[in-house]
């Protein structure tokens, strides 16, 4: 199958790569040894914990609960989770494309692996969500959310499905018309607007992988793995629609 | 279909037969699931859904760094409206508050820093609308204040002032009814 290069719009809401490693050293350590080597287009940030009752009370407990917050490192076109096991790269704001995105990401991988203080790269997963607004899927996938009950008319349906692929695992979420209450222009009113998605994670484990060309290989790999779901899940006519870019 | 088979409750009595049967079970029966392991005490065979563990989402990262920058993008240009505070500890404190509006998920959010010192935040949520000043005091083994008006339409349902967690609080059991959900506080 043809993959297309680029379609338009993409419709990408949410686009992460995750890659778990294994570290010589303690997390705590690995952060602040990871905190030079990255140069200033990169701003570190700790997110608060999710319990804030505990950061309030007190602002000397505040400043010294916050070191123990969410890592993040960011740049203008790509955040990073940093994880005791796993960096978690996502794209800020709108999709950048996949060779921006994953020359992005080689970068970060990179500038890790030059430390030599992560000695294995073991789990790589990919998940795009795609989101299509008062679309309804059974019209441009190939899936018909039908069941035993051809009679009946489901308002809104998710589906969840989990298979291999070449090797890798995909797990496939489709949510057809769930009802969400939208905005869509600032001082309008509210309103409920059928929402459908499309959620493919590629995953590839366990891997046993030491050099950053090779976790990119795999990388790559998987990339190719999600958009032949996706594309293969689309119709011929839907397709037209999204300008395809060979 | 699943078959069950049903091992004496004395099996563990005889280690060297459960480990016989066991392994005979897995070399030959590539569908089979030990039920004691996952407390499935039917010993059913069970479906694959769950046991891959998804790429982590976030949606909060993306509206918390933009708002961080948004917020010291406007701290460069007037670092004088927090008197004597170090960067730091401005940034910290901004931190805190931002994180707490964000656990409601607002559709629209904005921050402007203020003469006096504090952070503006306008939140749009629904049809909900409020207005959060956190004020960033200078004394460090202080609590920091906050006032917070919210509208509901054009309405003014509520106001508040108070330490930062009370106004939080407050907020919060104001907002439940409108299915809008800030963190519980222990």
């Amino acid at each position: 199958m043809q993959l297309p290069k680029k379609i338009t719009p993409d419709s990408i809401i949410n686009a992460v790569v995750e890659v778990k490693y294994e570290s010589k050293v303690p997390f705590e350590l690995l952060i602040g040894l990871l905190f030079p080597v990255f140069d200033d287009s990169y701003t570190y940030t700790a997110k608060p914990l999710k319990n804030p009752s505990a950061l309030i009370i007190n602002p000397m407990q505040e400043l010294a609960m916050n070191l123990g917050g969410q890592s993040l490192l960011y740049n203008d076109k790509i955040s990073i989770r940093l994880l005791p096991s796993a960096f978690v790269f996502s794209c800020l704001g709108k999709y950048i494309g996949w060779d921006l995105f994953r020359a992005e990401i080689e970068k970060v991988l990179k500038i890790i692996g030059n430390t030599g203080y992560v000695i294995k790269w073991n789990r790589l997963g990919l998940r795009y969500i795609t989101e299509y607004l008062k679309t309804d899927l059974k019209d441009c996938t190939k899936f018909s959310f039908t069941f035993g009950f051809p009679e009946v008319q489901s308002l809104s349906t998710t589906f969840h499905n989990e298979f291999e692929y070449k090797g890798a695992k995909v797990i496939m979420n489709l949510n057809n018309k769930i009802p969400t209450v939208r905005q869509q222009e600032i001082n309008k009113t509210l309103e409920v607007v059928p929402s459908s998605i499309i959620d493919v994670d590629v995953i590839k484990d366990p891997l046993s992988l030491e050099k950053v060309e090779e976790i990119m290989d795999v990388m790559e790999e998987v990339h190719t793995y999600e958009k032949e779901v996706f594309f293969t899940l689309l119709t011929e006519d839907f397709l037209k629609t999204l300008h395809p870019e060979y | 279909m699943a078959v069950i088979i049903k091992i004496p409750s004395d099996a563990n009595r005889q280690p060297s037969l459960l480990a016989a049967l066991y392994a005979y079970l897995v070399s030959s029966h590539p569908n089979f699931v030990d039920g004691r392991s996952i407390s499935n005490t039917y010993a059913e065979l069970l479906p694959a859904s769950g046991e891959w563990k998804r790429t982590p989402i976030d949606n909060t990262i993306d509206r918390f760094i933009k708002l961080e920058q948004s917020f010291m993008r406007q701290y460069e240009v007037h670092p004088e409206y927090f008197g004597d505070q170090s960067e730091y500890c401005v940034r910290e404190k901004m931190k805190i508050s931002a994180e707490l509006i964000l656990q409601c998920n607002p559709d629209i959010i904005t921050v402007q820093v203020t003469g006096e010192g504090s952070l503006y935040y306008t939140v749009l949520k629904n049809d909900i609308t409020f207005y959060l000043q956190h004020y960033l005091i200078e004394e460090f083994d202080g609590t920091d204040d906050a006032i917070v008006t919210v509208y509901k339409g054009n309405d003014r349902l509520f106001e508040y002032g108070g330490s930062l967690a009370e106004t939080i609080q407050q907020l919060s059991m104001i907002l439940a009814p409108e299915s809008i959900t800030l963190p519980e506080f222990a």
